[in-house]
């Protein structure tokens, strides 16, 4: 629909317009004053009548009651929260996944485009931090990146490449389970091959005093992966699938999150022991028949997680208006006997504390970035609205000149956007 | 006055005999063919003598011949005889729930009030309602009870394929053919407050067939059937068009038949369902939709296919137009109020994605339609259950009122499946379908924690 890409396009450009001119206002003070009837900060306590005070786009200052410095901009809320952290998934990929099944030189950057709608989707579901990966469908899918739903270049997004790889044992492409782990584990001796030989051939190159052998530039991720600087990002589909895992990740000691999908519960307590944080899958409840019985038995997934002490991220799924956004997640989590506190950290900071940016982003604490959510009302109320979103301390949405949530709401195309 | 009273219990508890023991097995033979046993109802459940199912008229009035001062003095005998044994009897089961929040959705929310239920119909409700001795009395502890969720167009529980092959044009099967009593979607169903479903055929036919409701409780047809035959489900767009074009153009919903037919067009479907209308008198069912003791049920998602199934309902003077999906049904919300069509709405795509049949659907589409006074439900529409509450819940939040709401996830719902006298509200007479919830059923942090059908609880949530 090449229309609704430029419609996209022609939006992230005015929210962009919008938001280096509010920036420009917030500047001319330097500090950015938000108030609120309630603060939700997740790493503490809530805060009645709570300010944060934002400075060069760090949070300077948090509390009740606490003077606003002259000449700061005021915004007013009545619940303030963090932006939401994304911890796993392809947004804004149009084709995720490499026909090849191992292409650990890839990155998510040279796919992702800026401008597509989910971006602009993102903001007004609250989430200010994205990771990018590839998708599921390969073996060694490629590395991913961290963004933000700011700007319509990939360089205003970007906050952190490469963000991790994505490894899968999800068998496609005419494999099956065995093919595919044999597949993986192949590919990791290749790079040891290479590594060794590459060694060897230095080394030689060394001694006759040649210059030695750069490394190969598509080798470099593989390296960083088995390294430990670089976390893979490592899909279970079924239970099966996670005692292979684990064994795998035994083998060449890789840092590593799992992503799981529903059944995986059962590896709760071994993935505990293993003390892997893991992203769970959208899909939170799972319906099992009893084989002898025939009862049908509910498994509400985070809760084998919360038991077994698992640090674990929400994902959000794609479905019926609005069930995409975190907030449902969380609220229907909340519904099915998660605690409140535990399913807002499992969409803010836990994602953070998993993608390694919990110094910068996934809670209100002085230092961190300041990516803040601005909502008309609890959280988890389901008729709660993001009425403006702050990243790095620049207003970024504005629930009011959101004119594509206009168009949602009326059925009436808005006036073009200026 | 009295009479009349006793008079509706007695032929309430027979018809409950009949629909038990009596009448066939999950009977699917068209009604046309069940005439002559007196019976002219399209519902295998509806009383003897009753002439036509409409929901609006109660159930003594269909029963004329039988309001004789003979009769009536006979069965008061009968049932005085009854009131004096049941004492001595443990027959009559009473359940009391008080201190409970109660949504009748047919009237204002009572605080703080009791139901009674009795051998599994609602027998009286309200905030200050007499306990009869020997009743077992349940506390809510000030929770939320609300009557059972109706999901208006439903496809789950069913076997195999919902498409016949044989012709583009198949009034003649019912859907319930498909059903398949153990399959755990109807505790699925339950899970999410679905006490009762109108299952309808797929859409790769023009005209599908019949839709027949159930309840998710039971472990026969018999047990679980409400409704025999609720509507014929007919259906435009490009499951329609695609399904059709033979073994190597299977659609998306079918196998692929061995031959070529019709139809592989949008103006083909059209022209099928205008053809199938105009011959109506070779099909009872069809019949039936022309002269509205049956709803015509359109699926359609573009703005087109609505227009289309409008038009053609006005041609033929179909009084009975139901749209299912409907995902665009917002673009003529005034041609659907000025035709009184009723919409099914299946929210089940995602506004960020192009919507199914290339439609745009949007976020308010519910709300837009009740603004223009349009009656509207929702229905499931997929092979699994869905969290209609919670579709519900976000429609409030983009629009919808939460009274609309509510009725559209009840009675709404049950009206356009020709099930209201039996569900979808919690009035005296009804069938105790109810759901306990922890608070307001809109929000989407509530929980339902047990689900009853008939008085019996056949859900809790652990």
């Amino acid at each position: 629909m090449p229309n609704r890409v430029l419609l996209a396009a022609r939006l992230l450009l005015a929210g962009f317009a919008l938001a280096l001119s509010s920036s420009a206002f917030a500047q001319q003070s330097g500090i950015l004053a938000i108030r609120a009837a309630k603060i939700l900060p997740v790493s503490g306590p809530e805060i009645i009548n709570g300010i944060i005070l934002v400075r060069d786009g760090k949070i300077a200052a948090i509390g009740a009651n606490l003077p606003i410095p002259d000449g700061a901009t005021i915004l007013e809320a009545a619940v303030v929260m963090p932006g939401l952290v994304e911890a796993h998934g392809s947004r804004g990929m149009d084709a995720p996944n490499e026909n090849v099944p191992v292409v650990p030189f890839v990155n998510t950057a040279d796919g992702v485009d800026p401008v597509n709608v989910a971006f602009e989707d993102a903001l007004r579901d609250g989430i200010t931090t994205i990771h990018v990966l590839p998708g599921n469908g390969t073996v060694i899918g490629g590395t991913g990146i961290l963004v933000k739903p700011v700007g319509s270049i990939i360089e205003t997004m970007l906050v952190k490449r490469p963000s991790g790889m994505k490894l899968s044992l999800l068998p496609t492409a005419g494999r099956n389970r065995m093919t595919q782990i044999q597949e993986l584990r192949r590919a990791f001796d290749d790079f040891q091959t290479y590594a060794e030989q590459l060694a060897e051939r230095r080394a030689d190159q060394k001694k006759k005093g040649e210059p030695e052998e750069e490394y190969d530039p598509r080798q470099q991720a593989m390296r960083d992966l088995v390294a430990g600087k670089l976390t893979a990002y490592l899909y279970c589909p079924t239970d099966s699938d996670v005692t292979r895992a684990l064994a795998f990740l035994d083998t060449h000691k890789l840092k590593s999150v799992l992503v799981l999908g529903p059944d995986c519960y059962k590896s709760a307590p071994l993935i505990a022991k293993k003390g892997l944080s893991v992203v769970l899958d959208p899909q939170m409840v799972l319906w099992e028949t009893e084989p002898d019985t025939g009862k049908e038995i509910r498994h509400v997934i985070p809760t084998y997680f919360q038991r077994a002490g698992v640090k674990f991220a929400l994902q959000a799924q794609p479905g019926a208006f609005g069930t995409r956004s975190y907030w449902y997640q969380a609220a229907t989590a909340v519904s099915y006997g998660i605690s409140r506190s535990d399913a807002l950290r499992a969409i803010t900071l836990s994602p953070a504390e998993i993608l390694g940016v919990a110094d910068r982003v996934g809670s209100l604490e002085v230092g961190k970035d300041a990516n803040i959510l601005l909502l008309t009302g609890d959280p988890l109320d389901s008729k709660t609205w993001v009425d403006r979103v702050v990243i790095e301390g620049k207003q970024v949405y504005d629930r009011k000149t959101d004119t594509r949530l206009s168009k949602l709401l009326t059925g009436k195309e808005a006036p073009d956007a200026p | 006055m009295n009479c009349k009273l006793t008079l509706r219990r007695q032929v309430s508890r027979d018809g409950r005999e009949r629909d038990g023991l009596k009448s066939p097995l999950c009977d699917l033979r068209p009604s046309f063919l069940r005439k002559r046993s007196g019976c002219e109802g399209h519902s295998s459940h509806a009383t003897p003598c009753r002439p036509k199912d409409d929901p609006a008229k109660p159930r003594s009035e269909g029963c004329q011949p039988l309001a004789t001062t003979a009769h009536c003095l006979l069965l008061f005998g009968v049932v005085l005889l009854f009131a004096l044994l049941l004492p001595l009897s443990a027959a009559a089961q009473r359940l009391a729930i008080r201190n409970a929040r109660l949504l009748p959705v047919s009237g204002v929310a009572i605080e703080n009030g009791t139901i009674l239920i009795e051998n599994g119909k609602i027998r009286a409700i309200g905030a200050n309602v007499a306990i009869p001795a020997g009743t077992q009395v349940v506390d809510a502890g000030g929770k939320t009870i609300m009557p059972g969720i109706v999901d208006a167009n439903a496809h789950f529980g069913l076997r195999d394929t919902l498409n016949e092959q044989a012709s583009e044009v198949t009034p003649q099967i019912n859907i319930l053919g498909q059903l398949a009593p153990r399959s755990g979607d109807f505790t699925h169903a339950l899970s999410y407050g679905v006490t009762t479903a109108c299952l309808t055929p797929d859409s790769a036919n023009v005209v599908g067939g019949q839709c027949g409701v159930v309840k998710m409780a039971g472990k026969t047809p018999a047990q679980m059937l409400l409704k025999n035959v609720a509507g014929i489900r007919a259906a435009l767009g490009n499951d329609t068009a695609n399904g059709n074009g033979g073994f190597f153009r299977a659609g998306a919903n079918t196998l692929g038949s061995i031959y070529l037919r019709r139809p592989n067009s949008r103006m083909a479907a059209v022209w099928e369902l205008r053809k199938a209308l105009d011959e109506a008198a070779k099909s009872p069912m069809l019949t039936s939709v022309r002269n509205g003791s049956l709803p015509l049920h359109v699926s359609a998602h573009i703005e087109n296919d609505i227009r289309a199934a409008v038009t053609i309902a006005d041609e033929f003077k179909i009084p009975h137009l139901v749209l299912d999906e409907g995902s665009e049904a917002y673009k003529c919300a005034d041609l659907l109020a000025e035709h009184k069509v009723q919409v099914v709405l299946t929210p089940s795509a995602d506004p960020q994605t192009e919507g199914p049949d290339g439609s745009s659907p949007i976020f308010n589409t519910a709300g837009l339609l009740e603004a223009k006074g349009v009656l509207i439900a929702f229905g499931s529409n997929s092979n699994d259950p869905a969290p209609l509450l919670q579709w519900a819940s976000l429609a409030v939040k983009h629009g919808l009122s939460p009274e609309a709401a509510l009725r559209a996830l009840t009675l709404n719902a049950a009206t356009i499946s020709g099930v209201a006298e039996r569900v979808g509200s919690l009035e005296v007479g009804k069938d105790a379908d109810l759901l306990l919830l922890s608070g307001d059923p809109l929000e989407l942090t509530t929980h339902i924690e047990k689900v009853f059908v008939n008085g019996q609880v056949v859900y809790r949530a652990e």
